[in-house]
């Protein structure tokens, strides 16, 4: 009788003894878990609801737990499927030996169970200890101050427990109904099946090319930035069906081409190298594609949340021109606005001190444009428009220069209505009598002040000087309910940073609180603690999943590495006989391997070369300008990355080498 | 001057951590005439496969030299050793040795691509091999898509196609069924008939027959040889026959 640990003990051996294909296979397992439980300690922690703008955090954690399901999905499936054809020999060996088919599925039940345990034991542990300095991570990222202590999400580890527990499960089942539809002879031939020459797809080449050329095509000639928005997904999925298309027919199809001449063929360089790709793209191109893809998912992810993040600053500076900025509603808050001034500047003073201020009054209203024609009512045919307008006086002090305006004289700078005429009417309605400008010149800088408005905006806006007092009231006064006069006090504050500015806030306009009718104001700093979470969120999401998909890609690369080798081995063997030097094949195959490799890091780097374009306009949306900023964010990114995958390709083709010398 | 002579060859391995010698060639003298057609027989383990790769340069000797040609196989450099295997020797495998990813007539092409030589030549140069050995018709073909027999003559015109000074043909016969092995003896028998010089290391009686001499391999020496002469192969076969008798129980050989 056997004894009942037989089997438990006969999975432990296989699995020792598979090493180089489960060892891989295990240490992706354990790492997608750790990323998953940690993704969800993230989404579940009760700690992160205290701190402002974690709203943000959270729900990009929760993003991020799907990605990594999915990818763990994809790893899983693909590393398991290419074990379980390495091993088919293996499998059938065992069933001629005697193994009845149910025994099989018992040994391939208990590996599952171990692999199972492995991976959740690792992952959940690496997960846990981890899980702080990610918290850590995130919350300097999103600069907040760290207050908490080590943490345990039980909720994580059901959650993280349940989807690999049931990833191992499908594999499982997978396993077991291709060892229940086998022949023992097959099992043991599997691996020596002959390969069929591969055809050209002429179908599939045009279609890559033409979906190719489409998604370059909108990357590149997209100018608008919510269009290029709006087109990004759909750019992106041809790429990747293009990608997929050329690397599997495309490439054969030029390989052919290059076979057909016999000029080239036929010559010592060229000979092996050919016919060797054609074999080797016919069974890696869809792996490469994936690498390829992946590749530029984390080169564009992670390049963007970096120019994003370093951006930030220039971005809030856009917003937020002055550190503090009061603003009193002359229509429903009384009172002088001198006497505000005084009061804003006293409470600074009190509350640390401010190194500049200055105030003027705004006057805006939204107006139709139509030819030399404003209207601050809009009807159906004209140009919808943002008017603002400042007095000479504030102007000339804000400024420095010396403005001295007739009447009905402007100055006036216009985003939007392209040649604004020098002379123009404001009216209450289209079509009646009004009031008549004439603009004196046109300045290229205006007055900003404090705007929460993230996104870039796209539409049109006037701004104007005009003369005096007087004259501004007339102007609002054509349509009292829809325009708006403010006083505004923008101030700088005497912190050292960005803590000590927050603080100081703080106590400023606690200091003003205690007055009548409240005060309104807009903080550089306090708007900016919700920018650097979602900010820092963005970009620690972007640096985790790529991470993420650069294990699957190191993955794939060290199973294609290994599955080249076992085909290599004999192919070595015959070369020499044949009467090649072990150099030369060494140099042939090492320069095929190469090209194999870096062909997906080529085309990722022409995707992203190609997407920049698309990728700068859809930035600009987010206040990002700095186009030379984000070209050294994407170079760096690209630099970084290549080095990698060469580390990951030297590490991989030791192994390679391995196999291949080990017959020789 | 024989075309090959090999003199007291020794090759002794020795395990990995210095442990346990293994002697695999003791002693082995012979040589081979330019033109004459030269089995080797022996057990599993007798040395066969060791002495054929010592002679294709595949691996090099403990002690002792082969001669081609008068010239010492250990004078020629490492790095000219793959050029001297390619222009000088020419390799029948008992598994083929075919590659999957060329046609059969890329896989006859290898050796003339990796030498360099003109698409032109190497054309003009197939066609008289292909015609003889009746291959003509599949040369577009892959290997994985014609018979046993088919894919060893395809290896045998590659042997050919290099005009080689001596075929080293290890167990050609070995993956074939019986009509195809017939069929390759006779061709071998018709190439020697055209001067080409061949040595075959194999375990079958019928393949040791047609050879002009047989040498019997034992404990790493050789152990004894037959002539043919003009006798018909199934007399040789007979004597072969005789003499493995002897071998296998181990007495002296009588002849």
């Amino acid at each position: 009788m056997r004894k009942s640990g037989f089997f438990p003990r006969l999975a432990l051996v296989n699995l020792a003894r598979n090493g180089r294909f489960y060892g891989p296979y295990l240490l992706s397992c354990v790492v997608t878990a750790a990323m998953y439980y940690i993704l969800l300690f993230l989404a579940y922690n009760e700690g992160l609801d205290s701190v402002r703008g974690a709203m943000y955090l959270k729900s990009f954690a929760g993003v991020g737990c799907f990605v990594a399901a999915g990818l763990a999905a994809v790893i899983l499936l693909y590393a398991n499927s290419f074990v379980m054809k390495r091993r088919q020999r293996e499998l059938g060996l065992y069933n001629i030996l005697g193994l009845e088919k149910r025994h099989i599925a018992r040994m391939c039940f208990w590996e599952t169970v171990f692999c199972a345990a492995v991976s959740l034991a690792g992952g959940l542990l690496l997960g846990i200890l981890f899980s702080k300095a990610v918290i850590l991570l995130l919350l300097k990222l999103a600069r907040v101050p760290a207050q908490f202590g080590m943490e345990i999400s039980t909720r994580g580890i059901w959650e993280t427990a349940a989807l690999f527990g049931a990833l191992f499960l499908f594999t499982l089942a997978r396993n077991l109904w291709s060892v229940s539809r086998a022949k023992p002879v097959d099992l043991l031939h599997s691996a020596s099946a002959g390969e069929r020459e591969p055809k050209t797809k002429w179908l599939l080449v045009i279609l890559g090319v033409l979906t190719l050329g489409g998604g370059y095509f909108i990357a590149i000639a997209t100018q608008n930035p919510i269009e290029a928005m709006l087109f990004f997904f759909g750019a992106v999925f041809l790429v990747i069906i293009g990608t997929y298309c050329l690397f599997t027919a495309g490439s054969i199809a030029i390989l052919k081409r290059l076979r057909a001449n016999p000029k080239f063929y036929y010559q010592t360089r060229h000979f092996t190298a050919v016919s060797g790709l054609l074999y080797r793209m016919k069974q890696n191109a869809v792996g490469l594609a994936s690498i390829c893809i992946l590749s530029t998912m984390v080169l564009v992810t992670v390049s963007t949340t970096i120019a994003m993040n370093i951006g930030l600053e220039n971005s809030l500076n856009e917003m937020y021109p002055y550190d503090i900025e009061f603003l009193q509603d002359l229509e429903n808050q009384p009172g002088d606005p001198m006497d505000r001034l005084r009061e804003v500047e006293a409470a600074a003073n009190a509350s640390g001190g401010f190194t500049d201020s200055r105030y003027y009054t705004r006057y805006w209203v939204y107006c139709g444009v139509r030819g030399s024609e404003i209207s601050l009512n809009l009807d159906q045919n004209c140009l919808r428009a943002e008017v603002e307008v400042v007095t000479a006086e504030d102007y000339s002090r804000l400024t420095g220069k010396n403005v001295i305006l007739a009447p009905d004289e402007v100055l006036a700078c216009s985003k939007g209505p392209a040649d604004f005429p020098s002379d123009f009417t404001v009216s209450a309605n289209f079509g009646e009598a009004g009031l008549s400008f004439h603009v004196r010149e046109e300045i290229t800088e205006v007055i900003r002040h404090a705007t929460n408005k993230l996104l870039g905006s796209e539409e049109s806006s006037l701004f104007l000087v005009v003369a005096d007092r007087e004259t501004a009231e007339t102007l609002m006064d054509l349509d009292t309910s829809r325009s708006a006069r403010q006083f505004r006090v923008q101030m700088n504050l005497a912190g050292e940073d960005y803590e000590e500015k927050l603080a100081q806030t703080e106590r400023l306009v606690f200091e003003l609180s205690k007055r009548d009718g409240g005060v309104s104001f807009t903080s550089k700093q306090d708007n900016a603690q919700e920018f650097y979470a979602m900010y820092g969120g963005f970009l620690f999401l972007g640096v985790f999943l790529g991470l993420l998909f650069l294990l699957a890609t190191v993955l794939i690369i060290y199973y294609k590495q290994i599955s080249e080798g076992c085909e290599d081995q004999r192919r070595f063997l015959i070369l020499r006989q044949v009467g090649m030097s072990e150099k030369e094949i060494n140099a042939s195959i090492h320069s095929q391997i190469l090209l194999v490799f870096f062909l997906p890091l080529g085309a990722a780097a022409l995707h992203v070369f190609m997407a920049f374009p698309m990728l700068s306009r859809m930035l600009e949306l987010f206040n990002l300008h700095d186009g030379k900023l984000f070209v050294l964010c994407t170079a760096g990114t690209l630099a970084v990355f290549c080095l990698i995958y060469a580390l990951v390709f030297a590490w991989t083709a030791r192994a390679y080498s391995r196999l291949v010398g080990a017959n020789s | 001057m024989p075309l090959l002579e090999v003199q007291h060859l020794q090759k002794i391995y020795t395990t990995r951590f210095g442990g346990n010698q293994v002697t695999a060639l003791a002693d082995v003298n012979f040589s081979v005439e330019s033109g004459e057609y030269v089995a080797i027989m022996g057990e599993s383990g007798s040395g066969k496969t060791t002495l054929l790769n010592i002679l294709a340069a595949l691996d090099r000797p403990t002690a002792g030299e082969v001669f081609l040609n008068g010239k010492a196989l250990s004078d020629i450099r490492e790095r000219d050793l793959a050029a001297f295997r390619r222009s000088h020797l020419g390799f029948v495998f008992q598994d083929f040795n075919l590659l999957d990813t060329f046609s059969l007539q890329d896989n006859i092409f290898l050796p003339l691509v990796l030498a360099g030589k003109d698409y032109r030549d190497m054309k003009k140069k197939i066609q008289p091999i292909a015609e003889q050995l009746g291959i003509a018709g599949i040369l577009p073909k892959y290997p994985y898509e014609v018979s046993g027999g088919q894919k060893q003559r395809c290896a045998v015109a590659r042997a050919l196609i290099t005009d080689p000074q001596i075929v080293l043909a290890d167990e050609p016969t070995g993956a074939l069924d019986s009509r195809a092995a017939d069929n390759l003896l006779e061709l071998f028998g018709e190439i020697n008939k055209g001067g080409q010089t061949i040595l075959m290391v194999t375990h079958s009686v019928k393949a040791a027959s047609h050879a002009g001499r047989v040498l019997f391999l034992r404990d790493g020496q050789v152990y004894h040889q037959l002539y043919r002469g003009t006798q018909s192969a199934e007399a040789q076969f007979a004597k072969i026959s005789d003499t493995l008798t002897v071998l296998t129980q181990g007495g002296e050989p009588r002849a």
